[in-house]
Parts: structure tokens; C-alpha cells; sequence
């Protein structure tokens, strides 16, 4: 089967500093990857080198999005290719409405797939779906973009956003954190909803809580800019039980 | 001689020059302002220093400088240009006047739906039992302190009167077009009186328009608006002309006590504008808002100042002035807010907020306060940034361009200046507007939010 996203060696740092180092990942479609790895490690970094973050600078290596070289796209366009990420901190835009907000989104992708702009109905009436995917209230729809948003209202705006854009390749960065459990296994169920055979999902966590809702068939232990251990669902079992330290002993005694 | 006295001295030769015709069918009134208009402008022409924090372009001597005609014949537009301005805004549904160059014209529409209580008439021709009080806000409303105000009334040949009669509200807004229509560069004096009675209230829009958008025009405005007692006025002034059409814009206003008076102004486009705004309240509990908004590109010029004079005690003021500028636009707010010792209780803020979309874009913000009563709560800010990155990004990573999420940021920064406007057709004009004009469409007269020149049928 193709390839959805292929990265390979891929370095980047930002003001002068290296955080990945060498970054290699295969996603196929239909596929969930978990990615963990202890705080600073560059788990956030690696999403937004993907999603086109100017603040970070690509030092090498490669990264594919159906064979598309994604490092050459404006976020825009890599947006258009069917890229999603749900921020780890999303952003709050003040005086942009959701609606507006939504719908220069949809339009845009539609433009750029050579389509015509969606109706005033359809778009309606596809945020009302959409909105119903991860129950997102309709008094949160209509104010401005995560202005004002809780933690968990932010996060369940993310996969509703996402649910309305229909990505090829999602990464949820820490998608969990902030929400109740309630708003996790809603949120979660909203994530599963969205899955099919054509895409995939790379969640990034810290807490196996998720990978019991989001059930991953690979997960991959970042650490010091490398993925440095990769296996199956019952490696995050074993990290919940052991923590970090085995893995960074290895890595760190390798390097002397 | 020196090439500032140049500047002012061919306007009072030209007065000298055309006494004659200046006199010609001139009433009373307008004869003693231009007497009183030519002499301060001989003492001001001696007196004139430009001050040194200026916008160079928008210095008088610059301003004053072109060798622009003046239609002291008062030969009238072509008659089928006026007479194709017509408001074609159904909902917007005003009292419409045009000033075609710098002549009043009033519309059909207008002398047939004058409300009752409501005057609405040349300088040339104020019926005699308001004539003292035209003179009067002549006199109180002359820009005394400024050369511009001197060649003003040395120049004045026209001009508008408005009266809204005690207890008297007038639904309908009163719109003033100015338009500029000549194939060679001309200076106009235009005059707006407004004289609010008490317990009144009316609403004026005021819209800037130019036909002849390649050649030079100077726009010398002067507003005086009186606000008596308890009366209710708001002010709307939109510049959309072209960038050969420079503007000095005089809006000068008194209000009594207990009343209220909002003033907005939007410059959408325009060449080198410079605002000045000067609003005396020595009435108690009064409130005044004042609010602007300006998108200046390419090489405009967009600059305020704001004086707002505090001498009533309990009175409210609000101000807030917001400016986005693109490529090599400027841009200067200058807002003085003086409180008296009598003010006591003043409530008074300001904001000025400026978004540089361009590294070669300039802003000058310098907000001042002056307090000489201790019991007031005053406040001012002015910051100058540029649109957040990280708001960028997050909207590009949804897949909207970059362009239009600037487009869209800068919209929803100021947004809260539009949403302001309490008269609706207007505040949803303006959005409209501010949208179209952002997304690069061109500044011309059929984007304008009043479409008040459009072809429609007379109803
Ligand atoms: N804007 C920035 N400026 C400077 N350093 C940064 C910036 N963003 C990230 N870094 C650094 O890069 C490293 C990796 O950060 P990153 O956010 O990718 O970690 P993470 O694995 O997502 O951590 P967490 O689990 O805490 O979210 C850290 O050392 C961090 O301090
Ligand atoms: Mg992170």
C-alpha cells in the first residue's frame, strides 16, 4: 500500500538550536501512531515543522504527504493536501467568528481542489453535522475562534475543525490534555468517527488513557529530537508502568 | 519671498484681486466672515511656524502650496452631473444634499421631505429669523487659531446650515455628499453649521467623493456643530476620494449639559488627509464619544488630532481611533484630552490602536493628558503592532491564504470601531465596505458604503 506520509532524517531547529535530529516516520492509510516521548523532547516541534510553522527552519531530510513534498508548501497549501493538526495550544483570533472562520477554510480548500464555493445552506447545514461529531455547543460555533474558550472547549473546537475538513493525515498534539473525562471519551469517539481506511491519525500523549479510546497499532517513543524506540499498543502499557528512565539510559548510554 | 508665504499669500491676493466678484449677490453674513477671515490670515501669514513633529506632507505650507483655482465665480458644476447624484440606498433613505465642488446643492428629495422643525439651507440663503443665529455659530465655530481656518473664511462663498428645532427628532439622516467634479485643480471651501436645539436630536452623514480622481483637489472643511442641552447628535464622516485629493478637515464642537454628541470618522482612501478635531464641553453631564477608523495604502497620508476639552463637571467621554497601514501609507493620532479644574467627576478615556502591515508603513501615536481637577478617572493608551503570527499561522494551517487572513485579521481589529455605529444601514455598510476595501477592491465611488451617487429611479 502507498505511503500517506513518509518522513525521512528529517532535522530542524529554531533560533539556531537543533531540536529534531533526524526524524524518520511511515504512516500508511488506515493507520493510528501514537507518538510519546518525555516533555521537550520535540514531539510539538515535529507537528509544527510538518504543519509549516515559520517559526521553526528545516536543517534537512524529507517529509511526503502522498508523495507531495510538503516541506516546499506555504501551510496553506500543505493544509489543502489534506494535512490537519490539532495545536497543543490553539490559537485565540478575536473579532473572526468560528463561522467566518470555518468558512474561508472550507472555500479555500474548495478553490483550491478547483470547486465551487459551498452554499450558504450546505455550509450550514455541514457545521450542524459536524458540530454534532464531537458535540460541540452551538453558542461556541457562533462566537469568535477559541476566544474565551476553556482548555476542553479548545480542544473539542480542534477535531471539530477537523471533522469539518476531512484530512488525510491528522495529528492531534495533546489533544487529551485539558479535557474532563466525559469530553475525552466524546472527543475521542468524535476522532474514531472520522477514521476510515484512507486516512490516518498520529496522536501525540503523554497518558495511555487516550490510546485506550484511540487505539494505535504503532507507537514511537520521541526523545532528544529522535524517535528512539518504536513497537506496539502495549509499549505505552509499559511506559504508563515503568516512566522515561529506561529509555533515556539507553539512548544516553549509546551516545557515550 | 519665502515659499511658506507663497503658499498663503496667493490666496490673499486672490481676495484682494476679486473683491468685485466676491461681492457679487454675497449676503451679509458671509461678508463679515470673509472680512474677518482675510485679516487673521495677513497676521497669521507673519505668525505661521509649522510645528516640528509634523507629517512634512501634511504641514499647511505644503497643503496650501499648489497652485490650486478657487471658484470665487461660483460657476456652477454641470447640471447633469448634480442632478445624477441620487441615493440609491433605499434603506439607508436620507436626507440628501450634494456639494458639488463647493457649491450647496440640495436635492428634490430633500425640499419635498424636510421634516418638520428641520432647516436645511445654503449660507446664501438663511431665512431671516435664523439669520442671527447662523452668524453666531459663523462666529463661535471660525477656526480662529489656524491659517487654514483664516483662508477658510477669507475664501467662504457657501456653505450649510442645519437647525434642528427644540425637542425636535429627526429620524431620517441628514446625508452631505461632497463631491469634486473639475477637470483642474481646485480648493474648496465647505462649511457645515449644525445647530442642535435643545432636547433634540439628529443623526449627519457626511461622505467625501471625488470624479476627477486624477486631477489635485484640496478639501478645506470646516465643521461647527452646537449641542445644546439635552440634544443628541451624531457625526459620520467617511473619506473615500482618490490620492490627488488632499484634505484639511476642521471639526470643531460645544455641548451643553446632559448632552450627547458621536462622532466617527473613516478614511477609507484619500491622499494626504489631515483631521482635526476639537470638541469643547462645558455642559455638566454630558457624553461624547468619538471613534475613527483609517486603512491608509500605497503613499496615503492619514493624520488626527484630537483636542477634547473637559470644563462640565459628570461628563463621559469615550474615544477610540484604530489605523492598519499597508505598504508606504502613514499615519499620525495626536489626542490631547484636557480636564479643567472645574471638571470634576470627568470620565474620560482614550485608545489608539495601530496595526503596521508593511515594514515601510509609520505611525506616530502621541496620546496627552491634562489634569487640572484631582476628583476624575482618566485613561489613555496608544500601541502600535503588527497582526499576530501566531494567529496567522493557526488560520493558514486550516488552509485560509495568508493574504486572507491578514485580510481577516485586520477586518476583526477593528471591528469593535464599526460595531460602534449605533445607526445600523450604516454599520452594516461599513463592514461591507471595510471589506471590499481591504480585499484590494478599487476605491471608487460604486464601493462606497452610501452608493449615494448611484443611477436609481427617484422614488
Ligand atoms: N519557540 C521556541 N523557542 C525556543 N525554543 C523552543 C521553542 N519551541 C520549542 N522550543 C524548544 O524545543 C524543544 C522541544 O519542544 P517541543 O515543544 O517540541 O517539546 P514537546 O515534546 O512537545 O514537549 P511537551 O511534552 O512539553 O509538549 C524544547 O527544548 C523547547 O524548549
Ligand atoms: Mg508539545
Amino acid at each position: 500500500m502507498e505511503d500517506l506520509l513518509k518522513v525521512e532524517n528529517l532535522r530542524a531547529g529554531i533560533d539556531g538550536k537543533e531540536i529534531l535530529r533526524g526524524i524518520n516516520l511511515t504512516v500508511r492509510p488506515g493507520e493510528v501512531h501514537a507518538i510519546m516521548g518525555p516533555n521537550g523532547s520535540g514531539k510539538s516541534t515535529l507537528s509544527g515543522v510538518l504543519a509549516g510553522d515559520p517559526r521553526f527552519t528545516v536543517l534537512g531530510g524529507s517529509a511526503t504527504l502522498a508523495g507531495v513534498d510538503l516541506l516546499g508548501l506555504s501551510p496553506e497549501d500543505r493544509s489543502h493536501e489534506g494535512l490537519f493538526l490539532s495545536f497543543q495550544y490553539p490559537v485565540e483570533i478575536p473579532g473572526v467568528t468560528m463561522v467566518n472562520f470555518m468558512r474561508a477554510a472550507i472555500n479555500a480548500k474548495r478553490k483550491y481542489l478547483g470547486l465551487e464555493p459551498m452554499s450558504a445552506a450546505d455550509f450550514l447545514k455541514t457545521m450542524r453535522q459536524k458540530r454534532a461529531v464531537v458535540e460541540l455547543d452551538n453558542k461556541l460555533a457562533s462566537r469568535s475562534v477559541n476566544e474565551g474558550f476553556s482548555g476542553g472547549e479548545k480542544k473539542r473546537n480542534e477535531i471539530f475543525q477537523m471533522a469539518m475538513l476531512e484530512p488525510r493525515v491528522a495529528i492531534l498534539d495533546e489533544t487529551d490534555s485539558g479535557l474532563d473525562i466525559d469530553a475525552l471519551r466524546i472527543v475521542a469517539g468524535g476522532v474514531n468517527k472520522l477514521k476510515t481506511d484512507q486516512n490516518a491519525t498520529i496522536v501525540i500523549t503523554h497518558y495511555q488513557r487516550l490510546l485506550d479510546y484511540i487505539k494505535p497499532d504503532f507507537v514511537h517513543i520521541l526523545y532528544k529530537g529522535r524517535i528512539v524506540h518504536t513497537g506496539g499498543p502495549e509499549l505505552a502499557l509499559e511506559l504508563e508502568e515503568k516512566g522515561y528512565d529506561w529509555i533515556k539510559q539507553e539512548v544516553d548510554n549509546e551516545q557515550i | 519671498m519665502s515659499r511658506s508665504d507663497n503658499a498663503f499669500n496667493q490666496y490673499l491676493d486672490l481676495v484682494r484681486d476679486n473683491a468685485a466678484v466676491m461681492a457679487k449677490g454675497r449676503p451679509a453674513l458671509l461678508e463679515a466672515v470673509n472680512k474677518a477671515g482675510a485679516s487673521r490670515l495677513a497676521e497669521a501669514i507673519e505668525a505661521y511656524k509649522p510645528a516640528s513633529d509634523e507629517i512634512p506632507e501634511c504641514r499647511l505650507d505644503r497643503l496650501f502650496a499648489p497652485d490650486y483655482g478657487v471658484n470665487i465665480a461660483r460657476v456652477p458644476m454641470t447640471a447633469d452631473v448634480a442632478a445624477s447624484f441620487r441615493c440609491g440606498v433605499p434603506q439607508l433613505n436620507s436626507l440628501l444634499a450634494v456639494v458639488a465642488n463647493d457649491i450647496f446643492r440640495p436635492t428634490d428629495v430633500l425640499m419635498r421631505n424636510m421634516p418638520e422643525g428641520l432647516t436645511v439651507c445654503s449660507l446664501r440663503q438663511v431665512p431671516a429669523e435664523f439669520e442671527a443665529d447662523a452668524a453666531a455659530l459663523l462666529a463661535d465655530g471660525a477656526d480662529k487659531n489656524s491659517i487654514a481656518g483664516a483662508i477658510s473664511d477669507a475664501l467662504a462663498h457657501d456653505g450649510i446650515y442645519v437647525r434642528v428645532a427644540p425637542r425636535t427628532e429627526i429620524e431620517k439622516a441628514v446625508q452631505i455628499v461632497n463631491i469634486f467634479n473639475s477637470p483642474v485643480p481646485m480648493l474648496t471651501p465647505r462649511r457645515l453649521l449644525v445647530h442642535a436645539c435643545e432636547g433634540s436630536k439628529v443623526k449627519i452623514l457626511l461622505c467625501d467623493h471625488t470624479q476627477t480622481p486624477a486631477v489635485q483637489h484640496l478639501n478645506l472643511q470646516n465643521v461647527y456643530i452646537r449641542v445644546d442641552a439635552g440634544a443628541e447628535v451624531e457625526f459620520y464622516d467617511i473619506e473615500e476620494s482618490s490620492a490627488a485629493t488632499h484634505r484639511l478637515f476642521s471639526f470643531r464642537a460645544v455641548q451643553h449639559s446632559d448632552s450627547r454628541l458621536t462622532v466617527n470618522t473613516d478614511f477609507l482612501s484619500g491622499g494626504v488627509t489631515r483631521n482635526e478635531f476639537d470638541i469643547s464641553v462645558p455642559g455638566d453631564g454630558a457624553y461624547t464619544s468619538l471613534s475613527g477608523l483609517a486603512i491608509v495604502s500605497d503613499e496615503q497620508i492619514c493624520s488626527d488630532s484630537v483636542v477634547l476639552r473637559h470644563l462640565g463637571s459628570h461628563c463621559t467621554s469615550r474615544q477610540i481611533f484604530k489605523n492598519a497601514l499597508f505598504d508606504k501609507g502613514r499615519g499620525a493620532f495626536g489626542g490631547r484630552i484636557v480636564v479643567d479644574e472645574a471638571a470634576r467627576f470627568t470620565d474620560a478615556a482614550q485608545t489608539n490602536r495601530n496595526i503596521l502591515e508593511s515594514p515601510s508603513a509609520r505611525m506616530e501615536a502621541s496620546p496627552q493628558l491634562e489634569i487640572y481637577c484631582d476628583e476624575v478617572k482618566c485613561s489613555h493608551g496608544a500601541t502600535t503592532g503588527q497582526l499576530d503570527e501566531r494567529a496567522l499561522f493557526y488560520m493558514q494551517a486550516r488552509g485560509i491564504p495568508r493574504d486572507e487572513a491578514k485580510r481577516m485579521l485586520t477586518q476583526a481589529f477593528m471591528v469593535d470601531v464599526i460595531d460602534n455605529i449605533s445607526f445600523e444601514v450604516l454599520r452594516q455598510r461599513l463592514h461591507i465596505l471595510v471589506e471590499k476595501r481591504l480585499s484590494g477592491a478599487s476605491a471608487d465611488c460604486s464601493t462606497c458604503a452610501t452608493a449615494c451617487h448611484s443611477q436609481a429611479p427617484e422614488e
